[in-house]
């Protein structure tokens, strides 16, 4: 049954790749929307251009900008091809004003909040001054670099320790010292200020209160055209390495009602203060005392969107295509409810034993797992080429289950039989996970990997003998067809071992 | 050794996989041309099948583990089992005999050195020469697929050359620095 809505569109521009494009596929297709995708040099055979109905071919395009960031040439290519809307999917345009800027310009419809919106949360100081101005915590600081260490005292004496100097410039840790008592203010900004301008040429350190062990909690809003905004619950992304989430869960395991509707309404506060429409994620840390802070707000679907999709019942993308064509809301946020569980793994192509590093490869082979309480949403298919062009995910695995316990059970069995041969994945790192007592307990916050996990990959019983033992059969299989009359040697370069081993008995 | 690869109609071929981190850590194998196996000395129930969906399966004592073989290079092997990687080379009762005093002699001052673990930018050179270096120090931010990959140290040892400069493309296996 193809269920057609009056939408302002009819055909769509996804100005992504990968699983992200064949999700907004399949819901452009239940509503009735024809779709176009980008086909580029870097991706010749990518699983999303088989699922769209329009392929344009842009092989020969070799203007050194990477074609899902070119907004004239996005821009363009919906021009001549007449297309209606356009979809950025996340990363990529998905959250630059001037390109959704562009789009209006051109009466392209932009799925997505308008580019003042998108402007306003996509620069910290605005959201944060926003969130101020609404009476939303927010983790304080100096807001911009501190001149010198009486600077730093007197910043700290208002928001209290412990505080973390961050360089101004910086990221990946360095620049960074956290600060428990006045006595070692002067040492430790004198480090983390030279620190910083050898690693980023700039001295300048800024001052935050320091949240030890925070989680990372998101809201999910909704928020149409006439004013009506929702939150669709939280989601817990406290497993994260490097800033890079690897595990959602909806609901979060530590949020009990109360405290998820005084969240939820900071989020929906936040959304109206700068008529947000749209999907968008409100993102807050939440610490020990469990006192959260506002922390910044995402102008797009997200990766995992799907756990929250699995908890209230709801196509968040097709709810994107709606509100983008002025419908409003059918619910209200009484009637939204949150039933069971879900958590989503994200199956990246790393190299979990060697610091989580990029493995490209050919996919030779791929098995899913299958069932009621498994959602697959996959970018590769069997022969697909993990190549080094883009982002390391893959596929994202989403299991559900009537409560936690349950979900986590299921989302054994489906680690256990997704099968995959020619990369690495991340999958023996979430079977690890899932050993983890701290985990399974649900309280767990972004420091887990860091702090909680001694091995990073699991391992089964006899697992090195096995490997030991399937390279000496292969050995064993060479010498052995090596002194053989009867082998077809053509053949026998491909004979695999357990065909040669049926043969012996 | 002669002997081992030219005697036709076997009975039984014997092998020891050898571990190249450690070559006390070995597993010996012993298959017999009417299809028994030995591990360790003892006989083992082993299956290899390829299931449904054509990956290789191995059942040691009714347990089952996916493997795939990753790397061949003549008796050296990089197997991935249940998504892990293992490295073993094969060795027959001579050939590791002599492995292992070869290995005695080297003992622990011997160099070595740190290979590219995926193809990528030089971005950052965190160590420098001369420096004596512990387990966990980060040596090289590698930039491959647009993420920063740290490298880090994985014993400690003194640094003695840097073959690589910041803003240098390396392939997967360049010689990036020596250690002794």
């Amino acid at each position: 049954m193809k269920i057609k809505e009056d939408l302002k569109f009819k055909s769509l521009l996804i100005a992504n790749r990968g699983e992200i494009a064949i999700r907004i596929i399949s819901s452009a297709r239940k509503l009735g929307v024809s779709t176009f995708v980008l086909k580029t040099a870097k991706e010749p055979k990518a699983l999303y251009l088989k699922h769209a109905d329009r392929i344009i071919d842009l092989s020969e395009n070799n203007n050194g900008i990477n074609e899902f960031l070119d907004v004239e040439l996005i821009i363009g290519i919906a021009k001549q091809y007449e297309i209606d809307a356009i979809h950025p999917g996340y990363g990529f345009l998905a959250e630059n004003a001037m390109f959704a800027e562009r789009c209006a310009l051109e009466n392209i419809c932009f799925i997505g909040p308008t580019h003042d919106v998108i402007h306003k949360m996509g620069n910290k100081t605005i959201a944060k001054e926003i969130a101020i101005k609404n009476k939303i915590p927010v983790v304080g600081g100096s807001n911009g670099a501190v001149k010198s260490i009486v600077d730093a005292l007197q910043v700290t004496s208002e928001i209290g320790f412990p505080v973390i100097i961050k360089a101004s410039s910086g990221g990946g840790g360095r620049g960074m010292r956290i600060v428990t008592n006045a006595d070692e203010m002067e040492k430790l900004y004198n480090l983390a200020s030279v620190e910083a301008g050898k690693a980023f040429n700039d001295s300048s350190v800024f001052i935050e209160k320091y949240i030890r062990n925070p989680k990372h909690i998101e809201f999910q809003i909704l928020a149409d055209e006439h004013g009506n905004v929702v939150h669709l619950g939280e989601r817990d992304c406290s497993i994260q390495r490097k800033h890079q989430k690897l595990i959602e869960e909806a609901p979060a395991a530590v949020l009990n009602s109360s405290l998820r509707k005084k969240m939820g309404d900071a989020a929906i506060k936040i959304a109206k203060a700068v008529k947000y429409t749209n999907a968008g994620t409100v993102e807050f840390l939440l610490d020990e005392n469990l006192d959260f802070y506002f922390m910044e707000m995402n102008t797009r679907i997200q990766v995992e969107h799907p756990v929250t999709e699995a908890i209230t019942g709801l196509d968040l993308i097709e709810w994107q295509f709606r509100i983008a064509s002025g419908h409003k809301l059918s619910f209200t946020q009484d009637e939204i409810k949150l039933a069971g569980c879900a958590i989503e793994f994200r199956i990246n192509a790393e190299d979990v034993e060697s610091n989580f590093s990029p493995n490209q490869g050919t996919i030779n082979r791929i098995n899913f797992p299958n069932g009621k309480y498994i959602r697959i949403d996959t970018g590769v298919e069997n022969g697909s080429v993990v190549t080094p062009y883009f982002d390391s995910m893959i596929v994202k695995i989403i299991v559900t289950g009537s409560n936690r316990l349950k979900a986590l059970a299921n989302a054994r069995t489906a680690l256990n039989k997704f099968m995959i041969e020619g990369v690495k994945t991340t999958v023996p790192f979430f079977k690890a996970v899932l050993n983890n007592e701290k985990f399974l307990t649900g309280n767990y916050n972004t420091s887990f990997i860091e702090k909680e996990m001694t091995v990073y990959s699991y391992k089964e019983e006899n697992e090195e003998m096995v490997a030991a033992l399937f390279a000496a059969m292969d050995f064993y299989k060479d010498e052995k067809l090596e002194n053989e009359s009867y082998i077809d040697y053509k053949k026998g370069k491909n004979l695999s071992p357990w065909l040669f081993n049926n043969r012996l008995k | 050794m002669q002997d081992h690869f030219k005697r036709e109609n076997r009975e039984k071929y014997s092998y020891i996989a050898c571990s190249p981190e450690d070559v006390r850590n070995v597993f010996e194998f012993v298959f017999y041309t009417a299809g028994k196996t030995e591990i360790n000395r003892k006989f083992s129930d082993i299956r290899i099948e390829e299931n449904s969906g054509g990956f290789l399966m191995v059942y040691v004592n009714k347990k089952c583990y996916q493997v795939e073989i990753i790397e061949k290079n003549q008796n050296n092997y990089q197997v991935r089992v249940n998504g892990n990687n293992y490295n073993y080379s094969i060795e027959t009762k001579l050939s590791y005999k002599r492995k292992k005093n070869l290995n005695r002699n080297i003992s622990e001052t011997t160099k070595h050195n740190l290979l590219a673990p995926m193809p990528g930018k030089i971005v950052d050179i965190l160590s420098s020469e001369n420096l004596v270096v512990k387990k966990g120090d980060s040596l090289i931010i590698l930039e491959a697929m647009k993420m920063q990959n740290e490298i880090l140290a994985s014993a400690n040892s003194k640094l003695i050359k840097i073959h690589v400069s910041i803003g240098d493309v390396v392939n997967k296996g360049d010689l990036l620095m020596s250690f002794e």
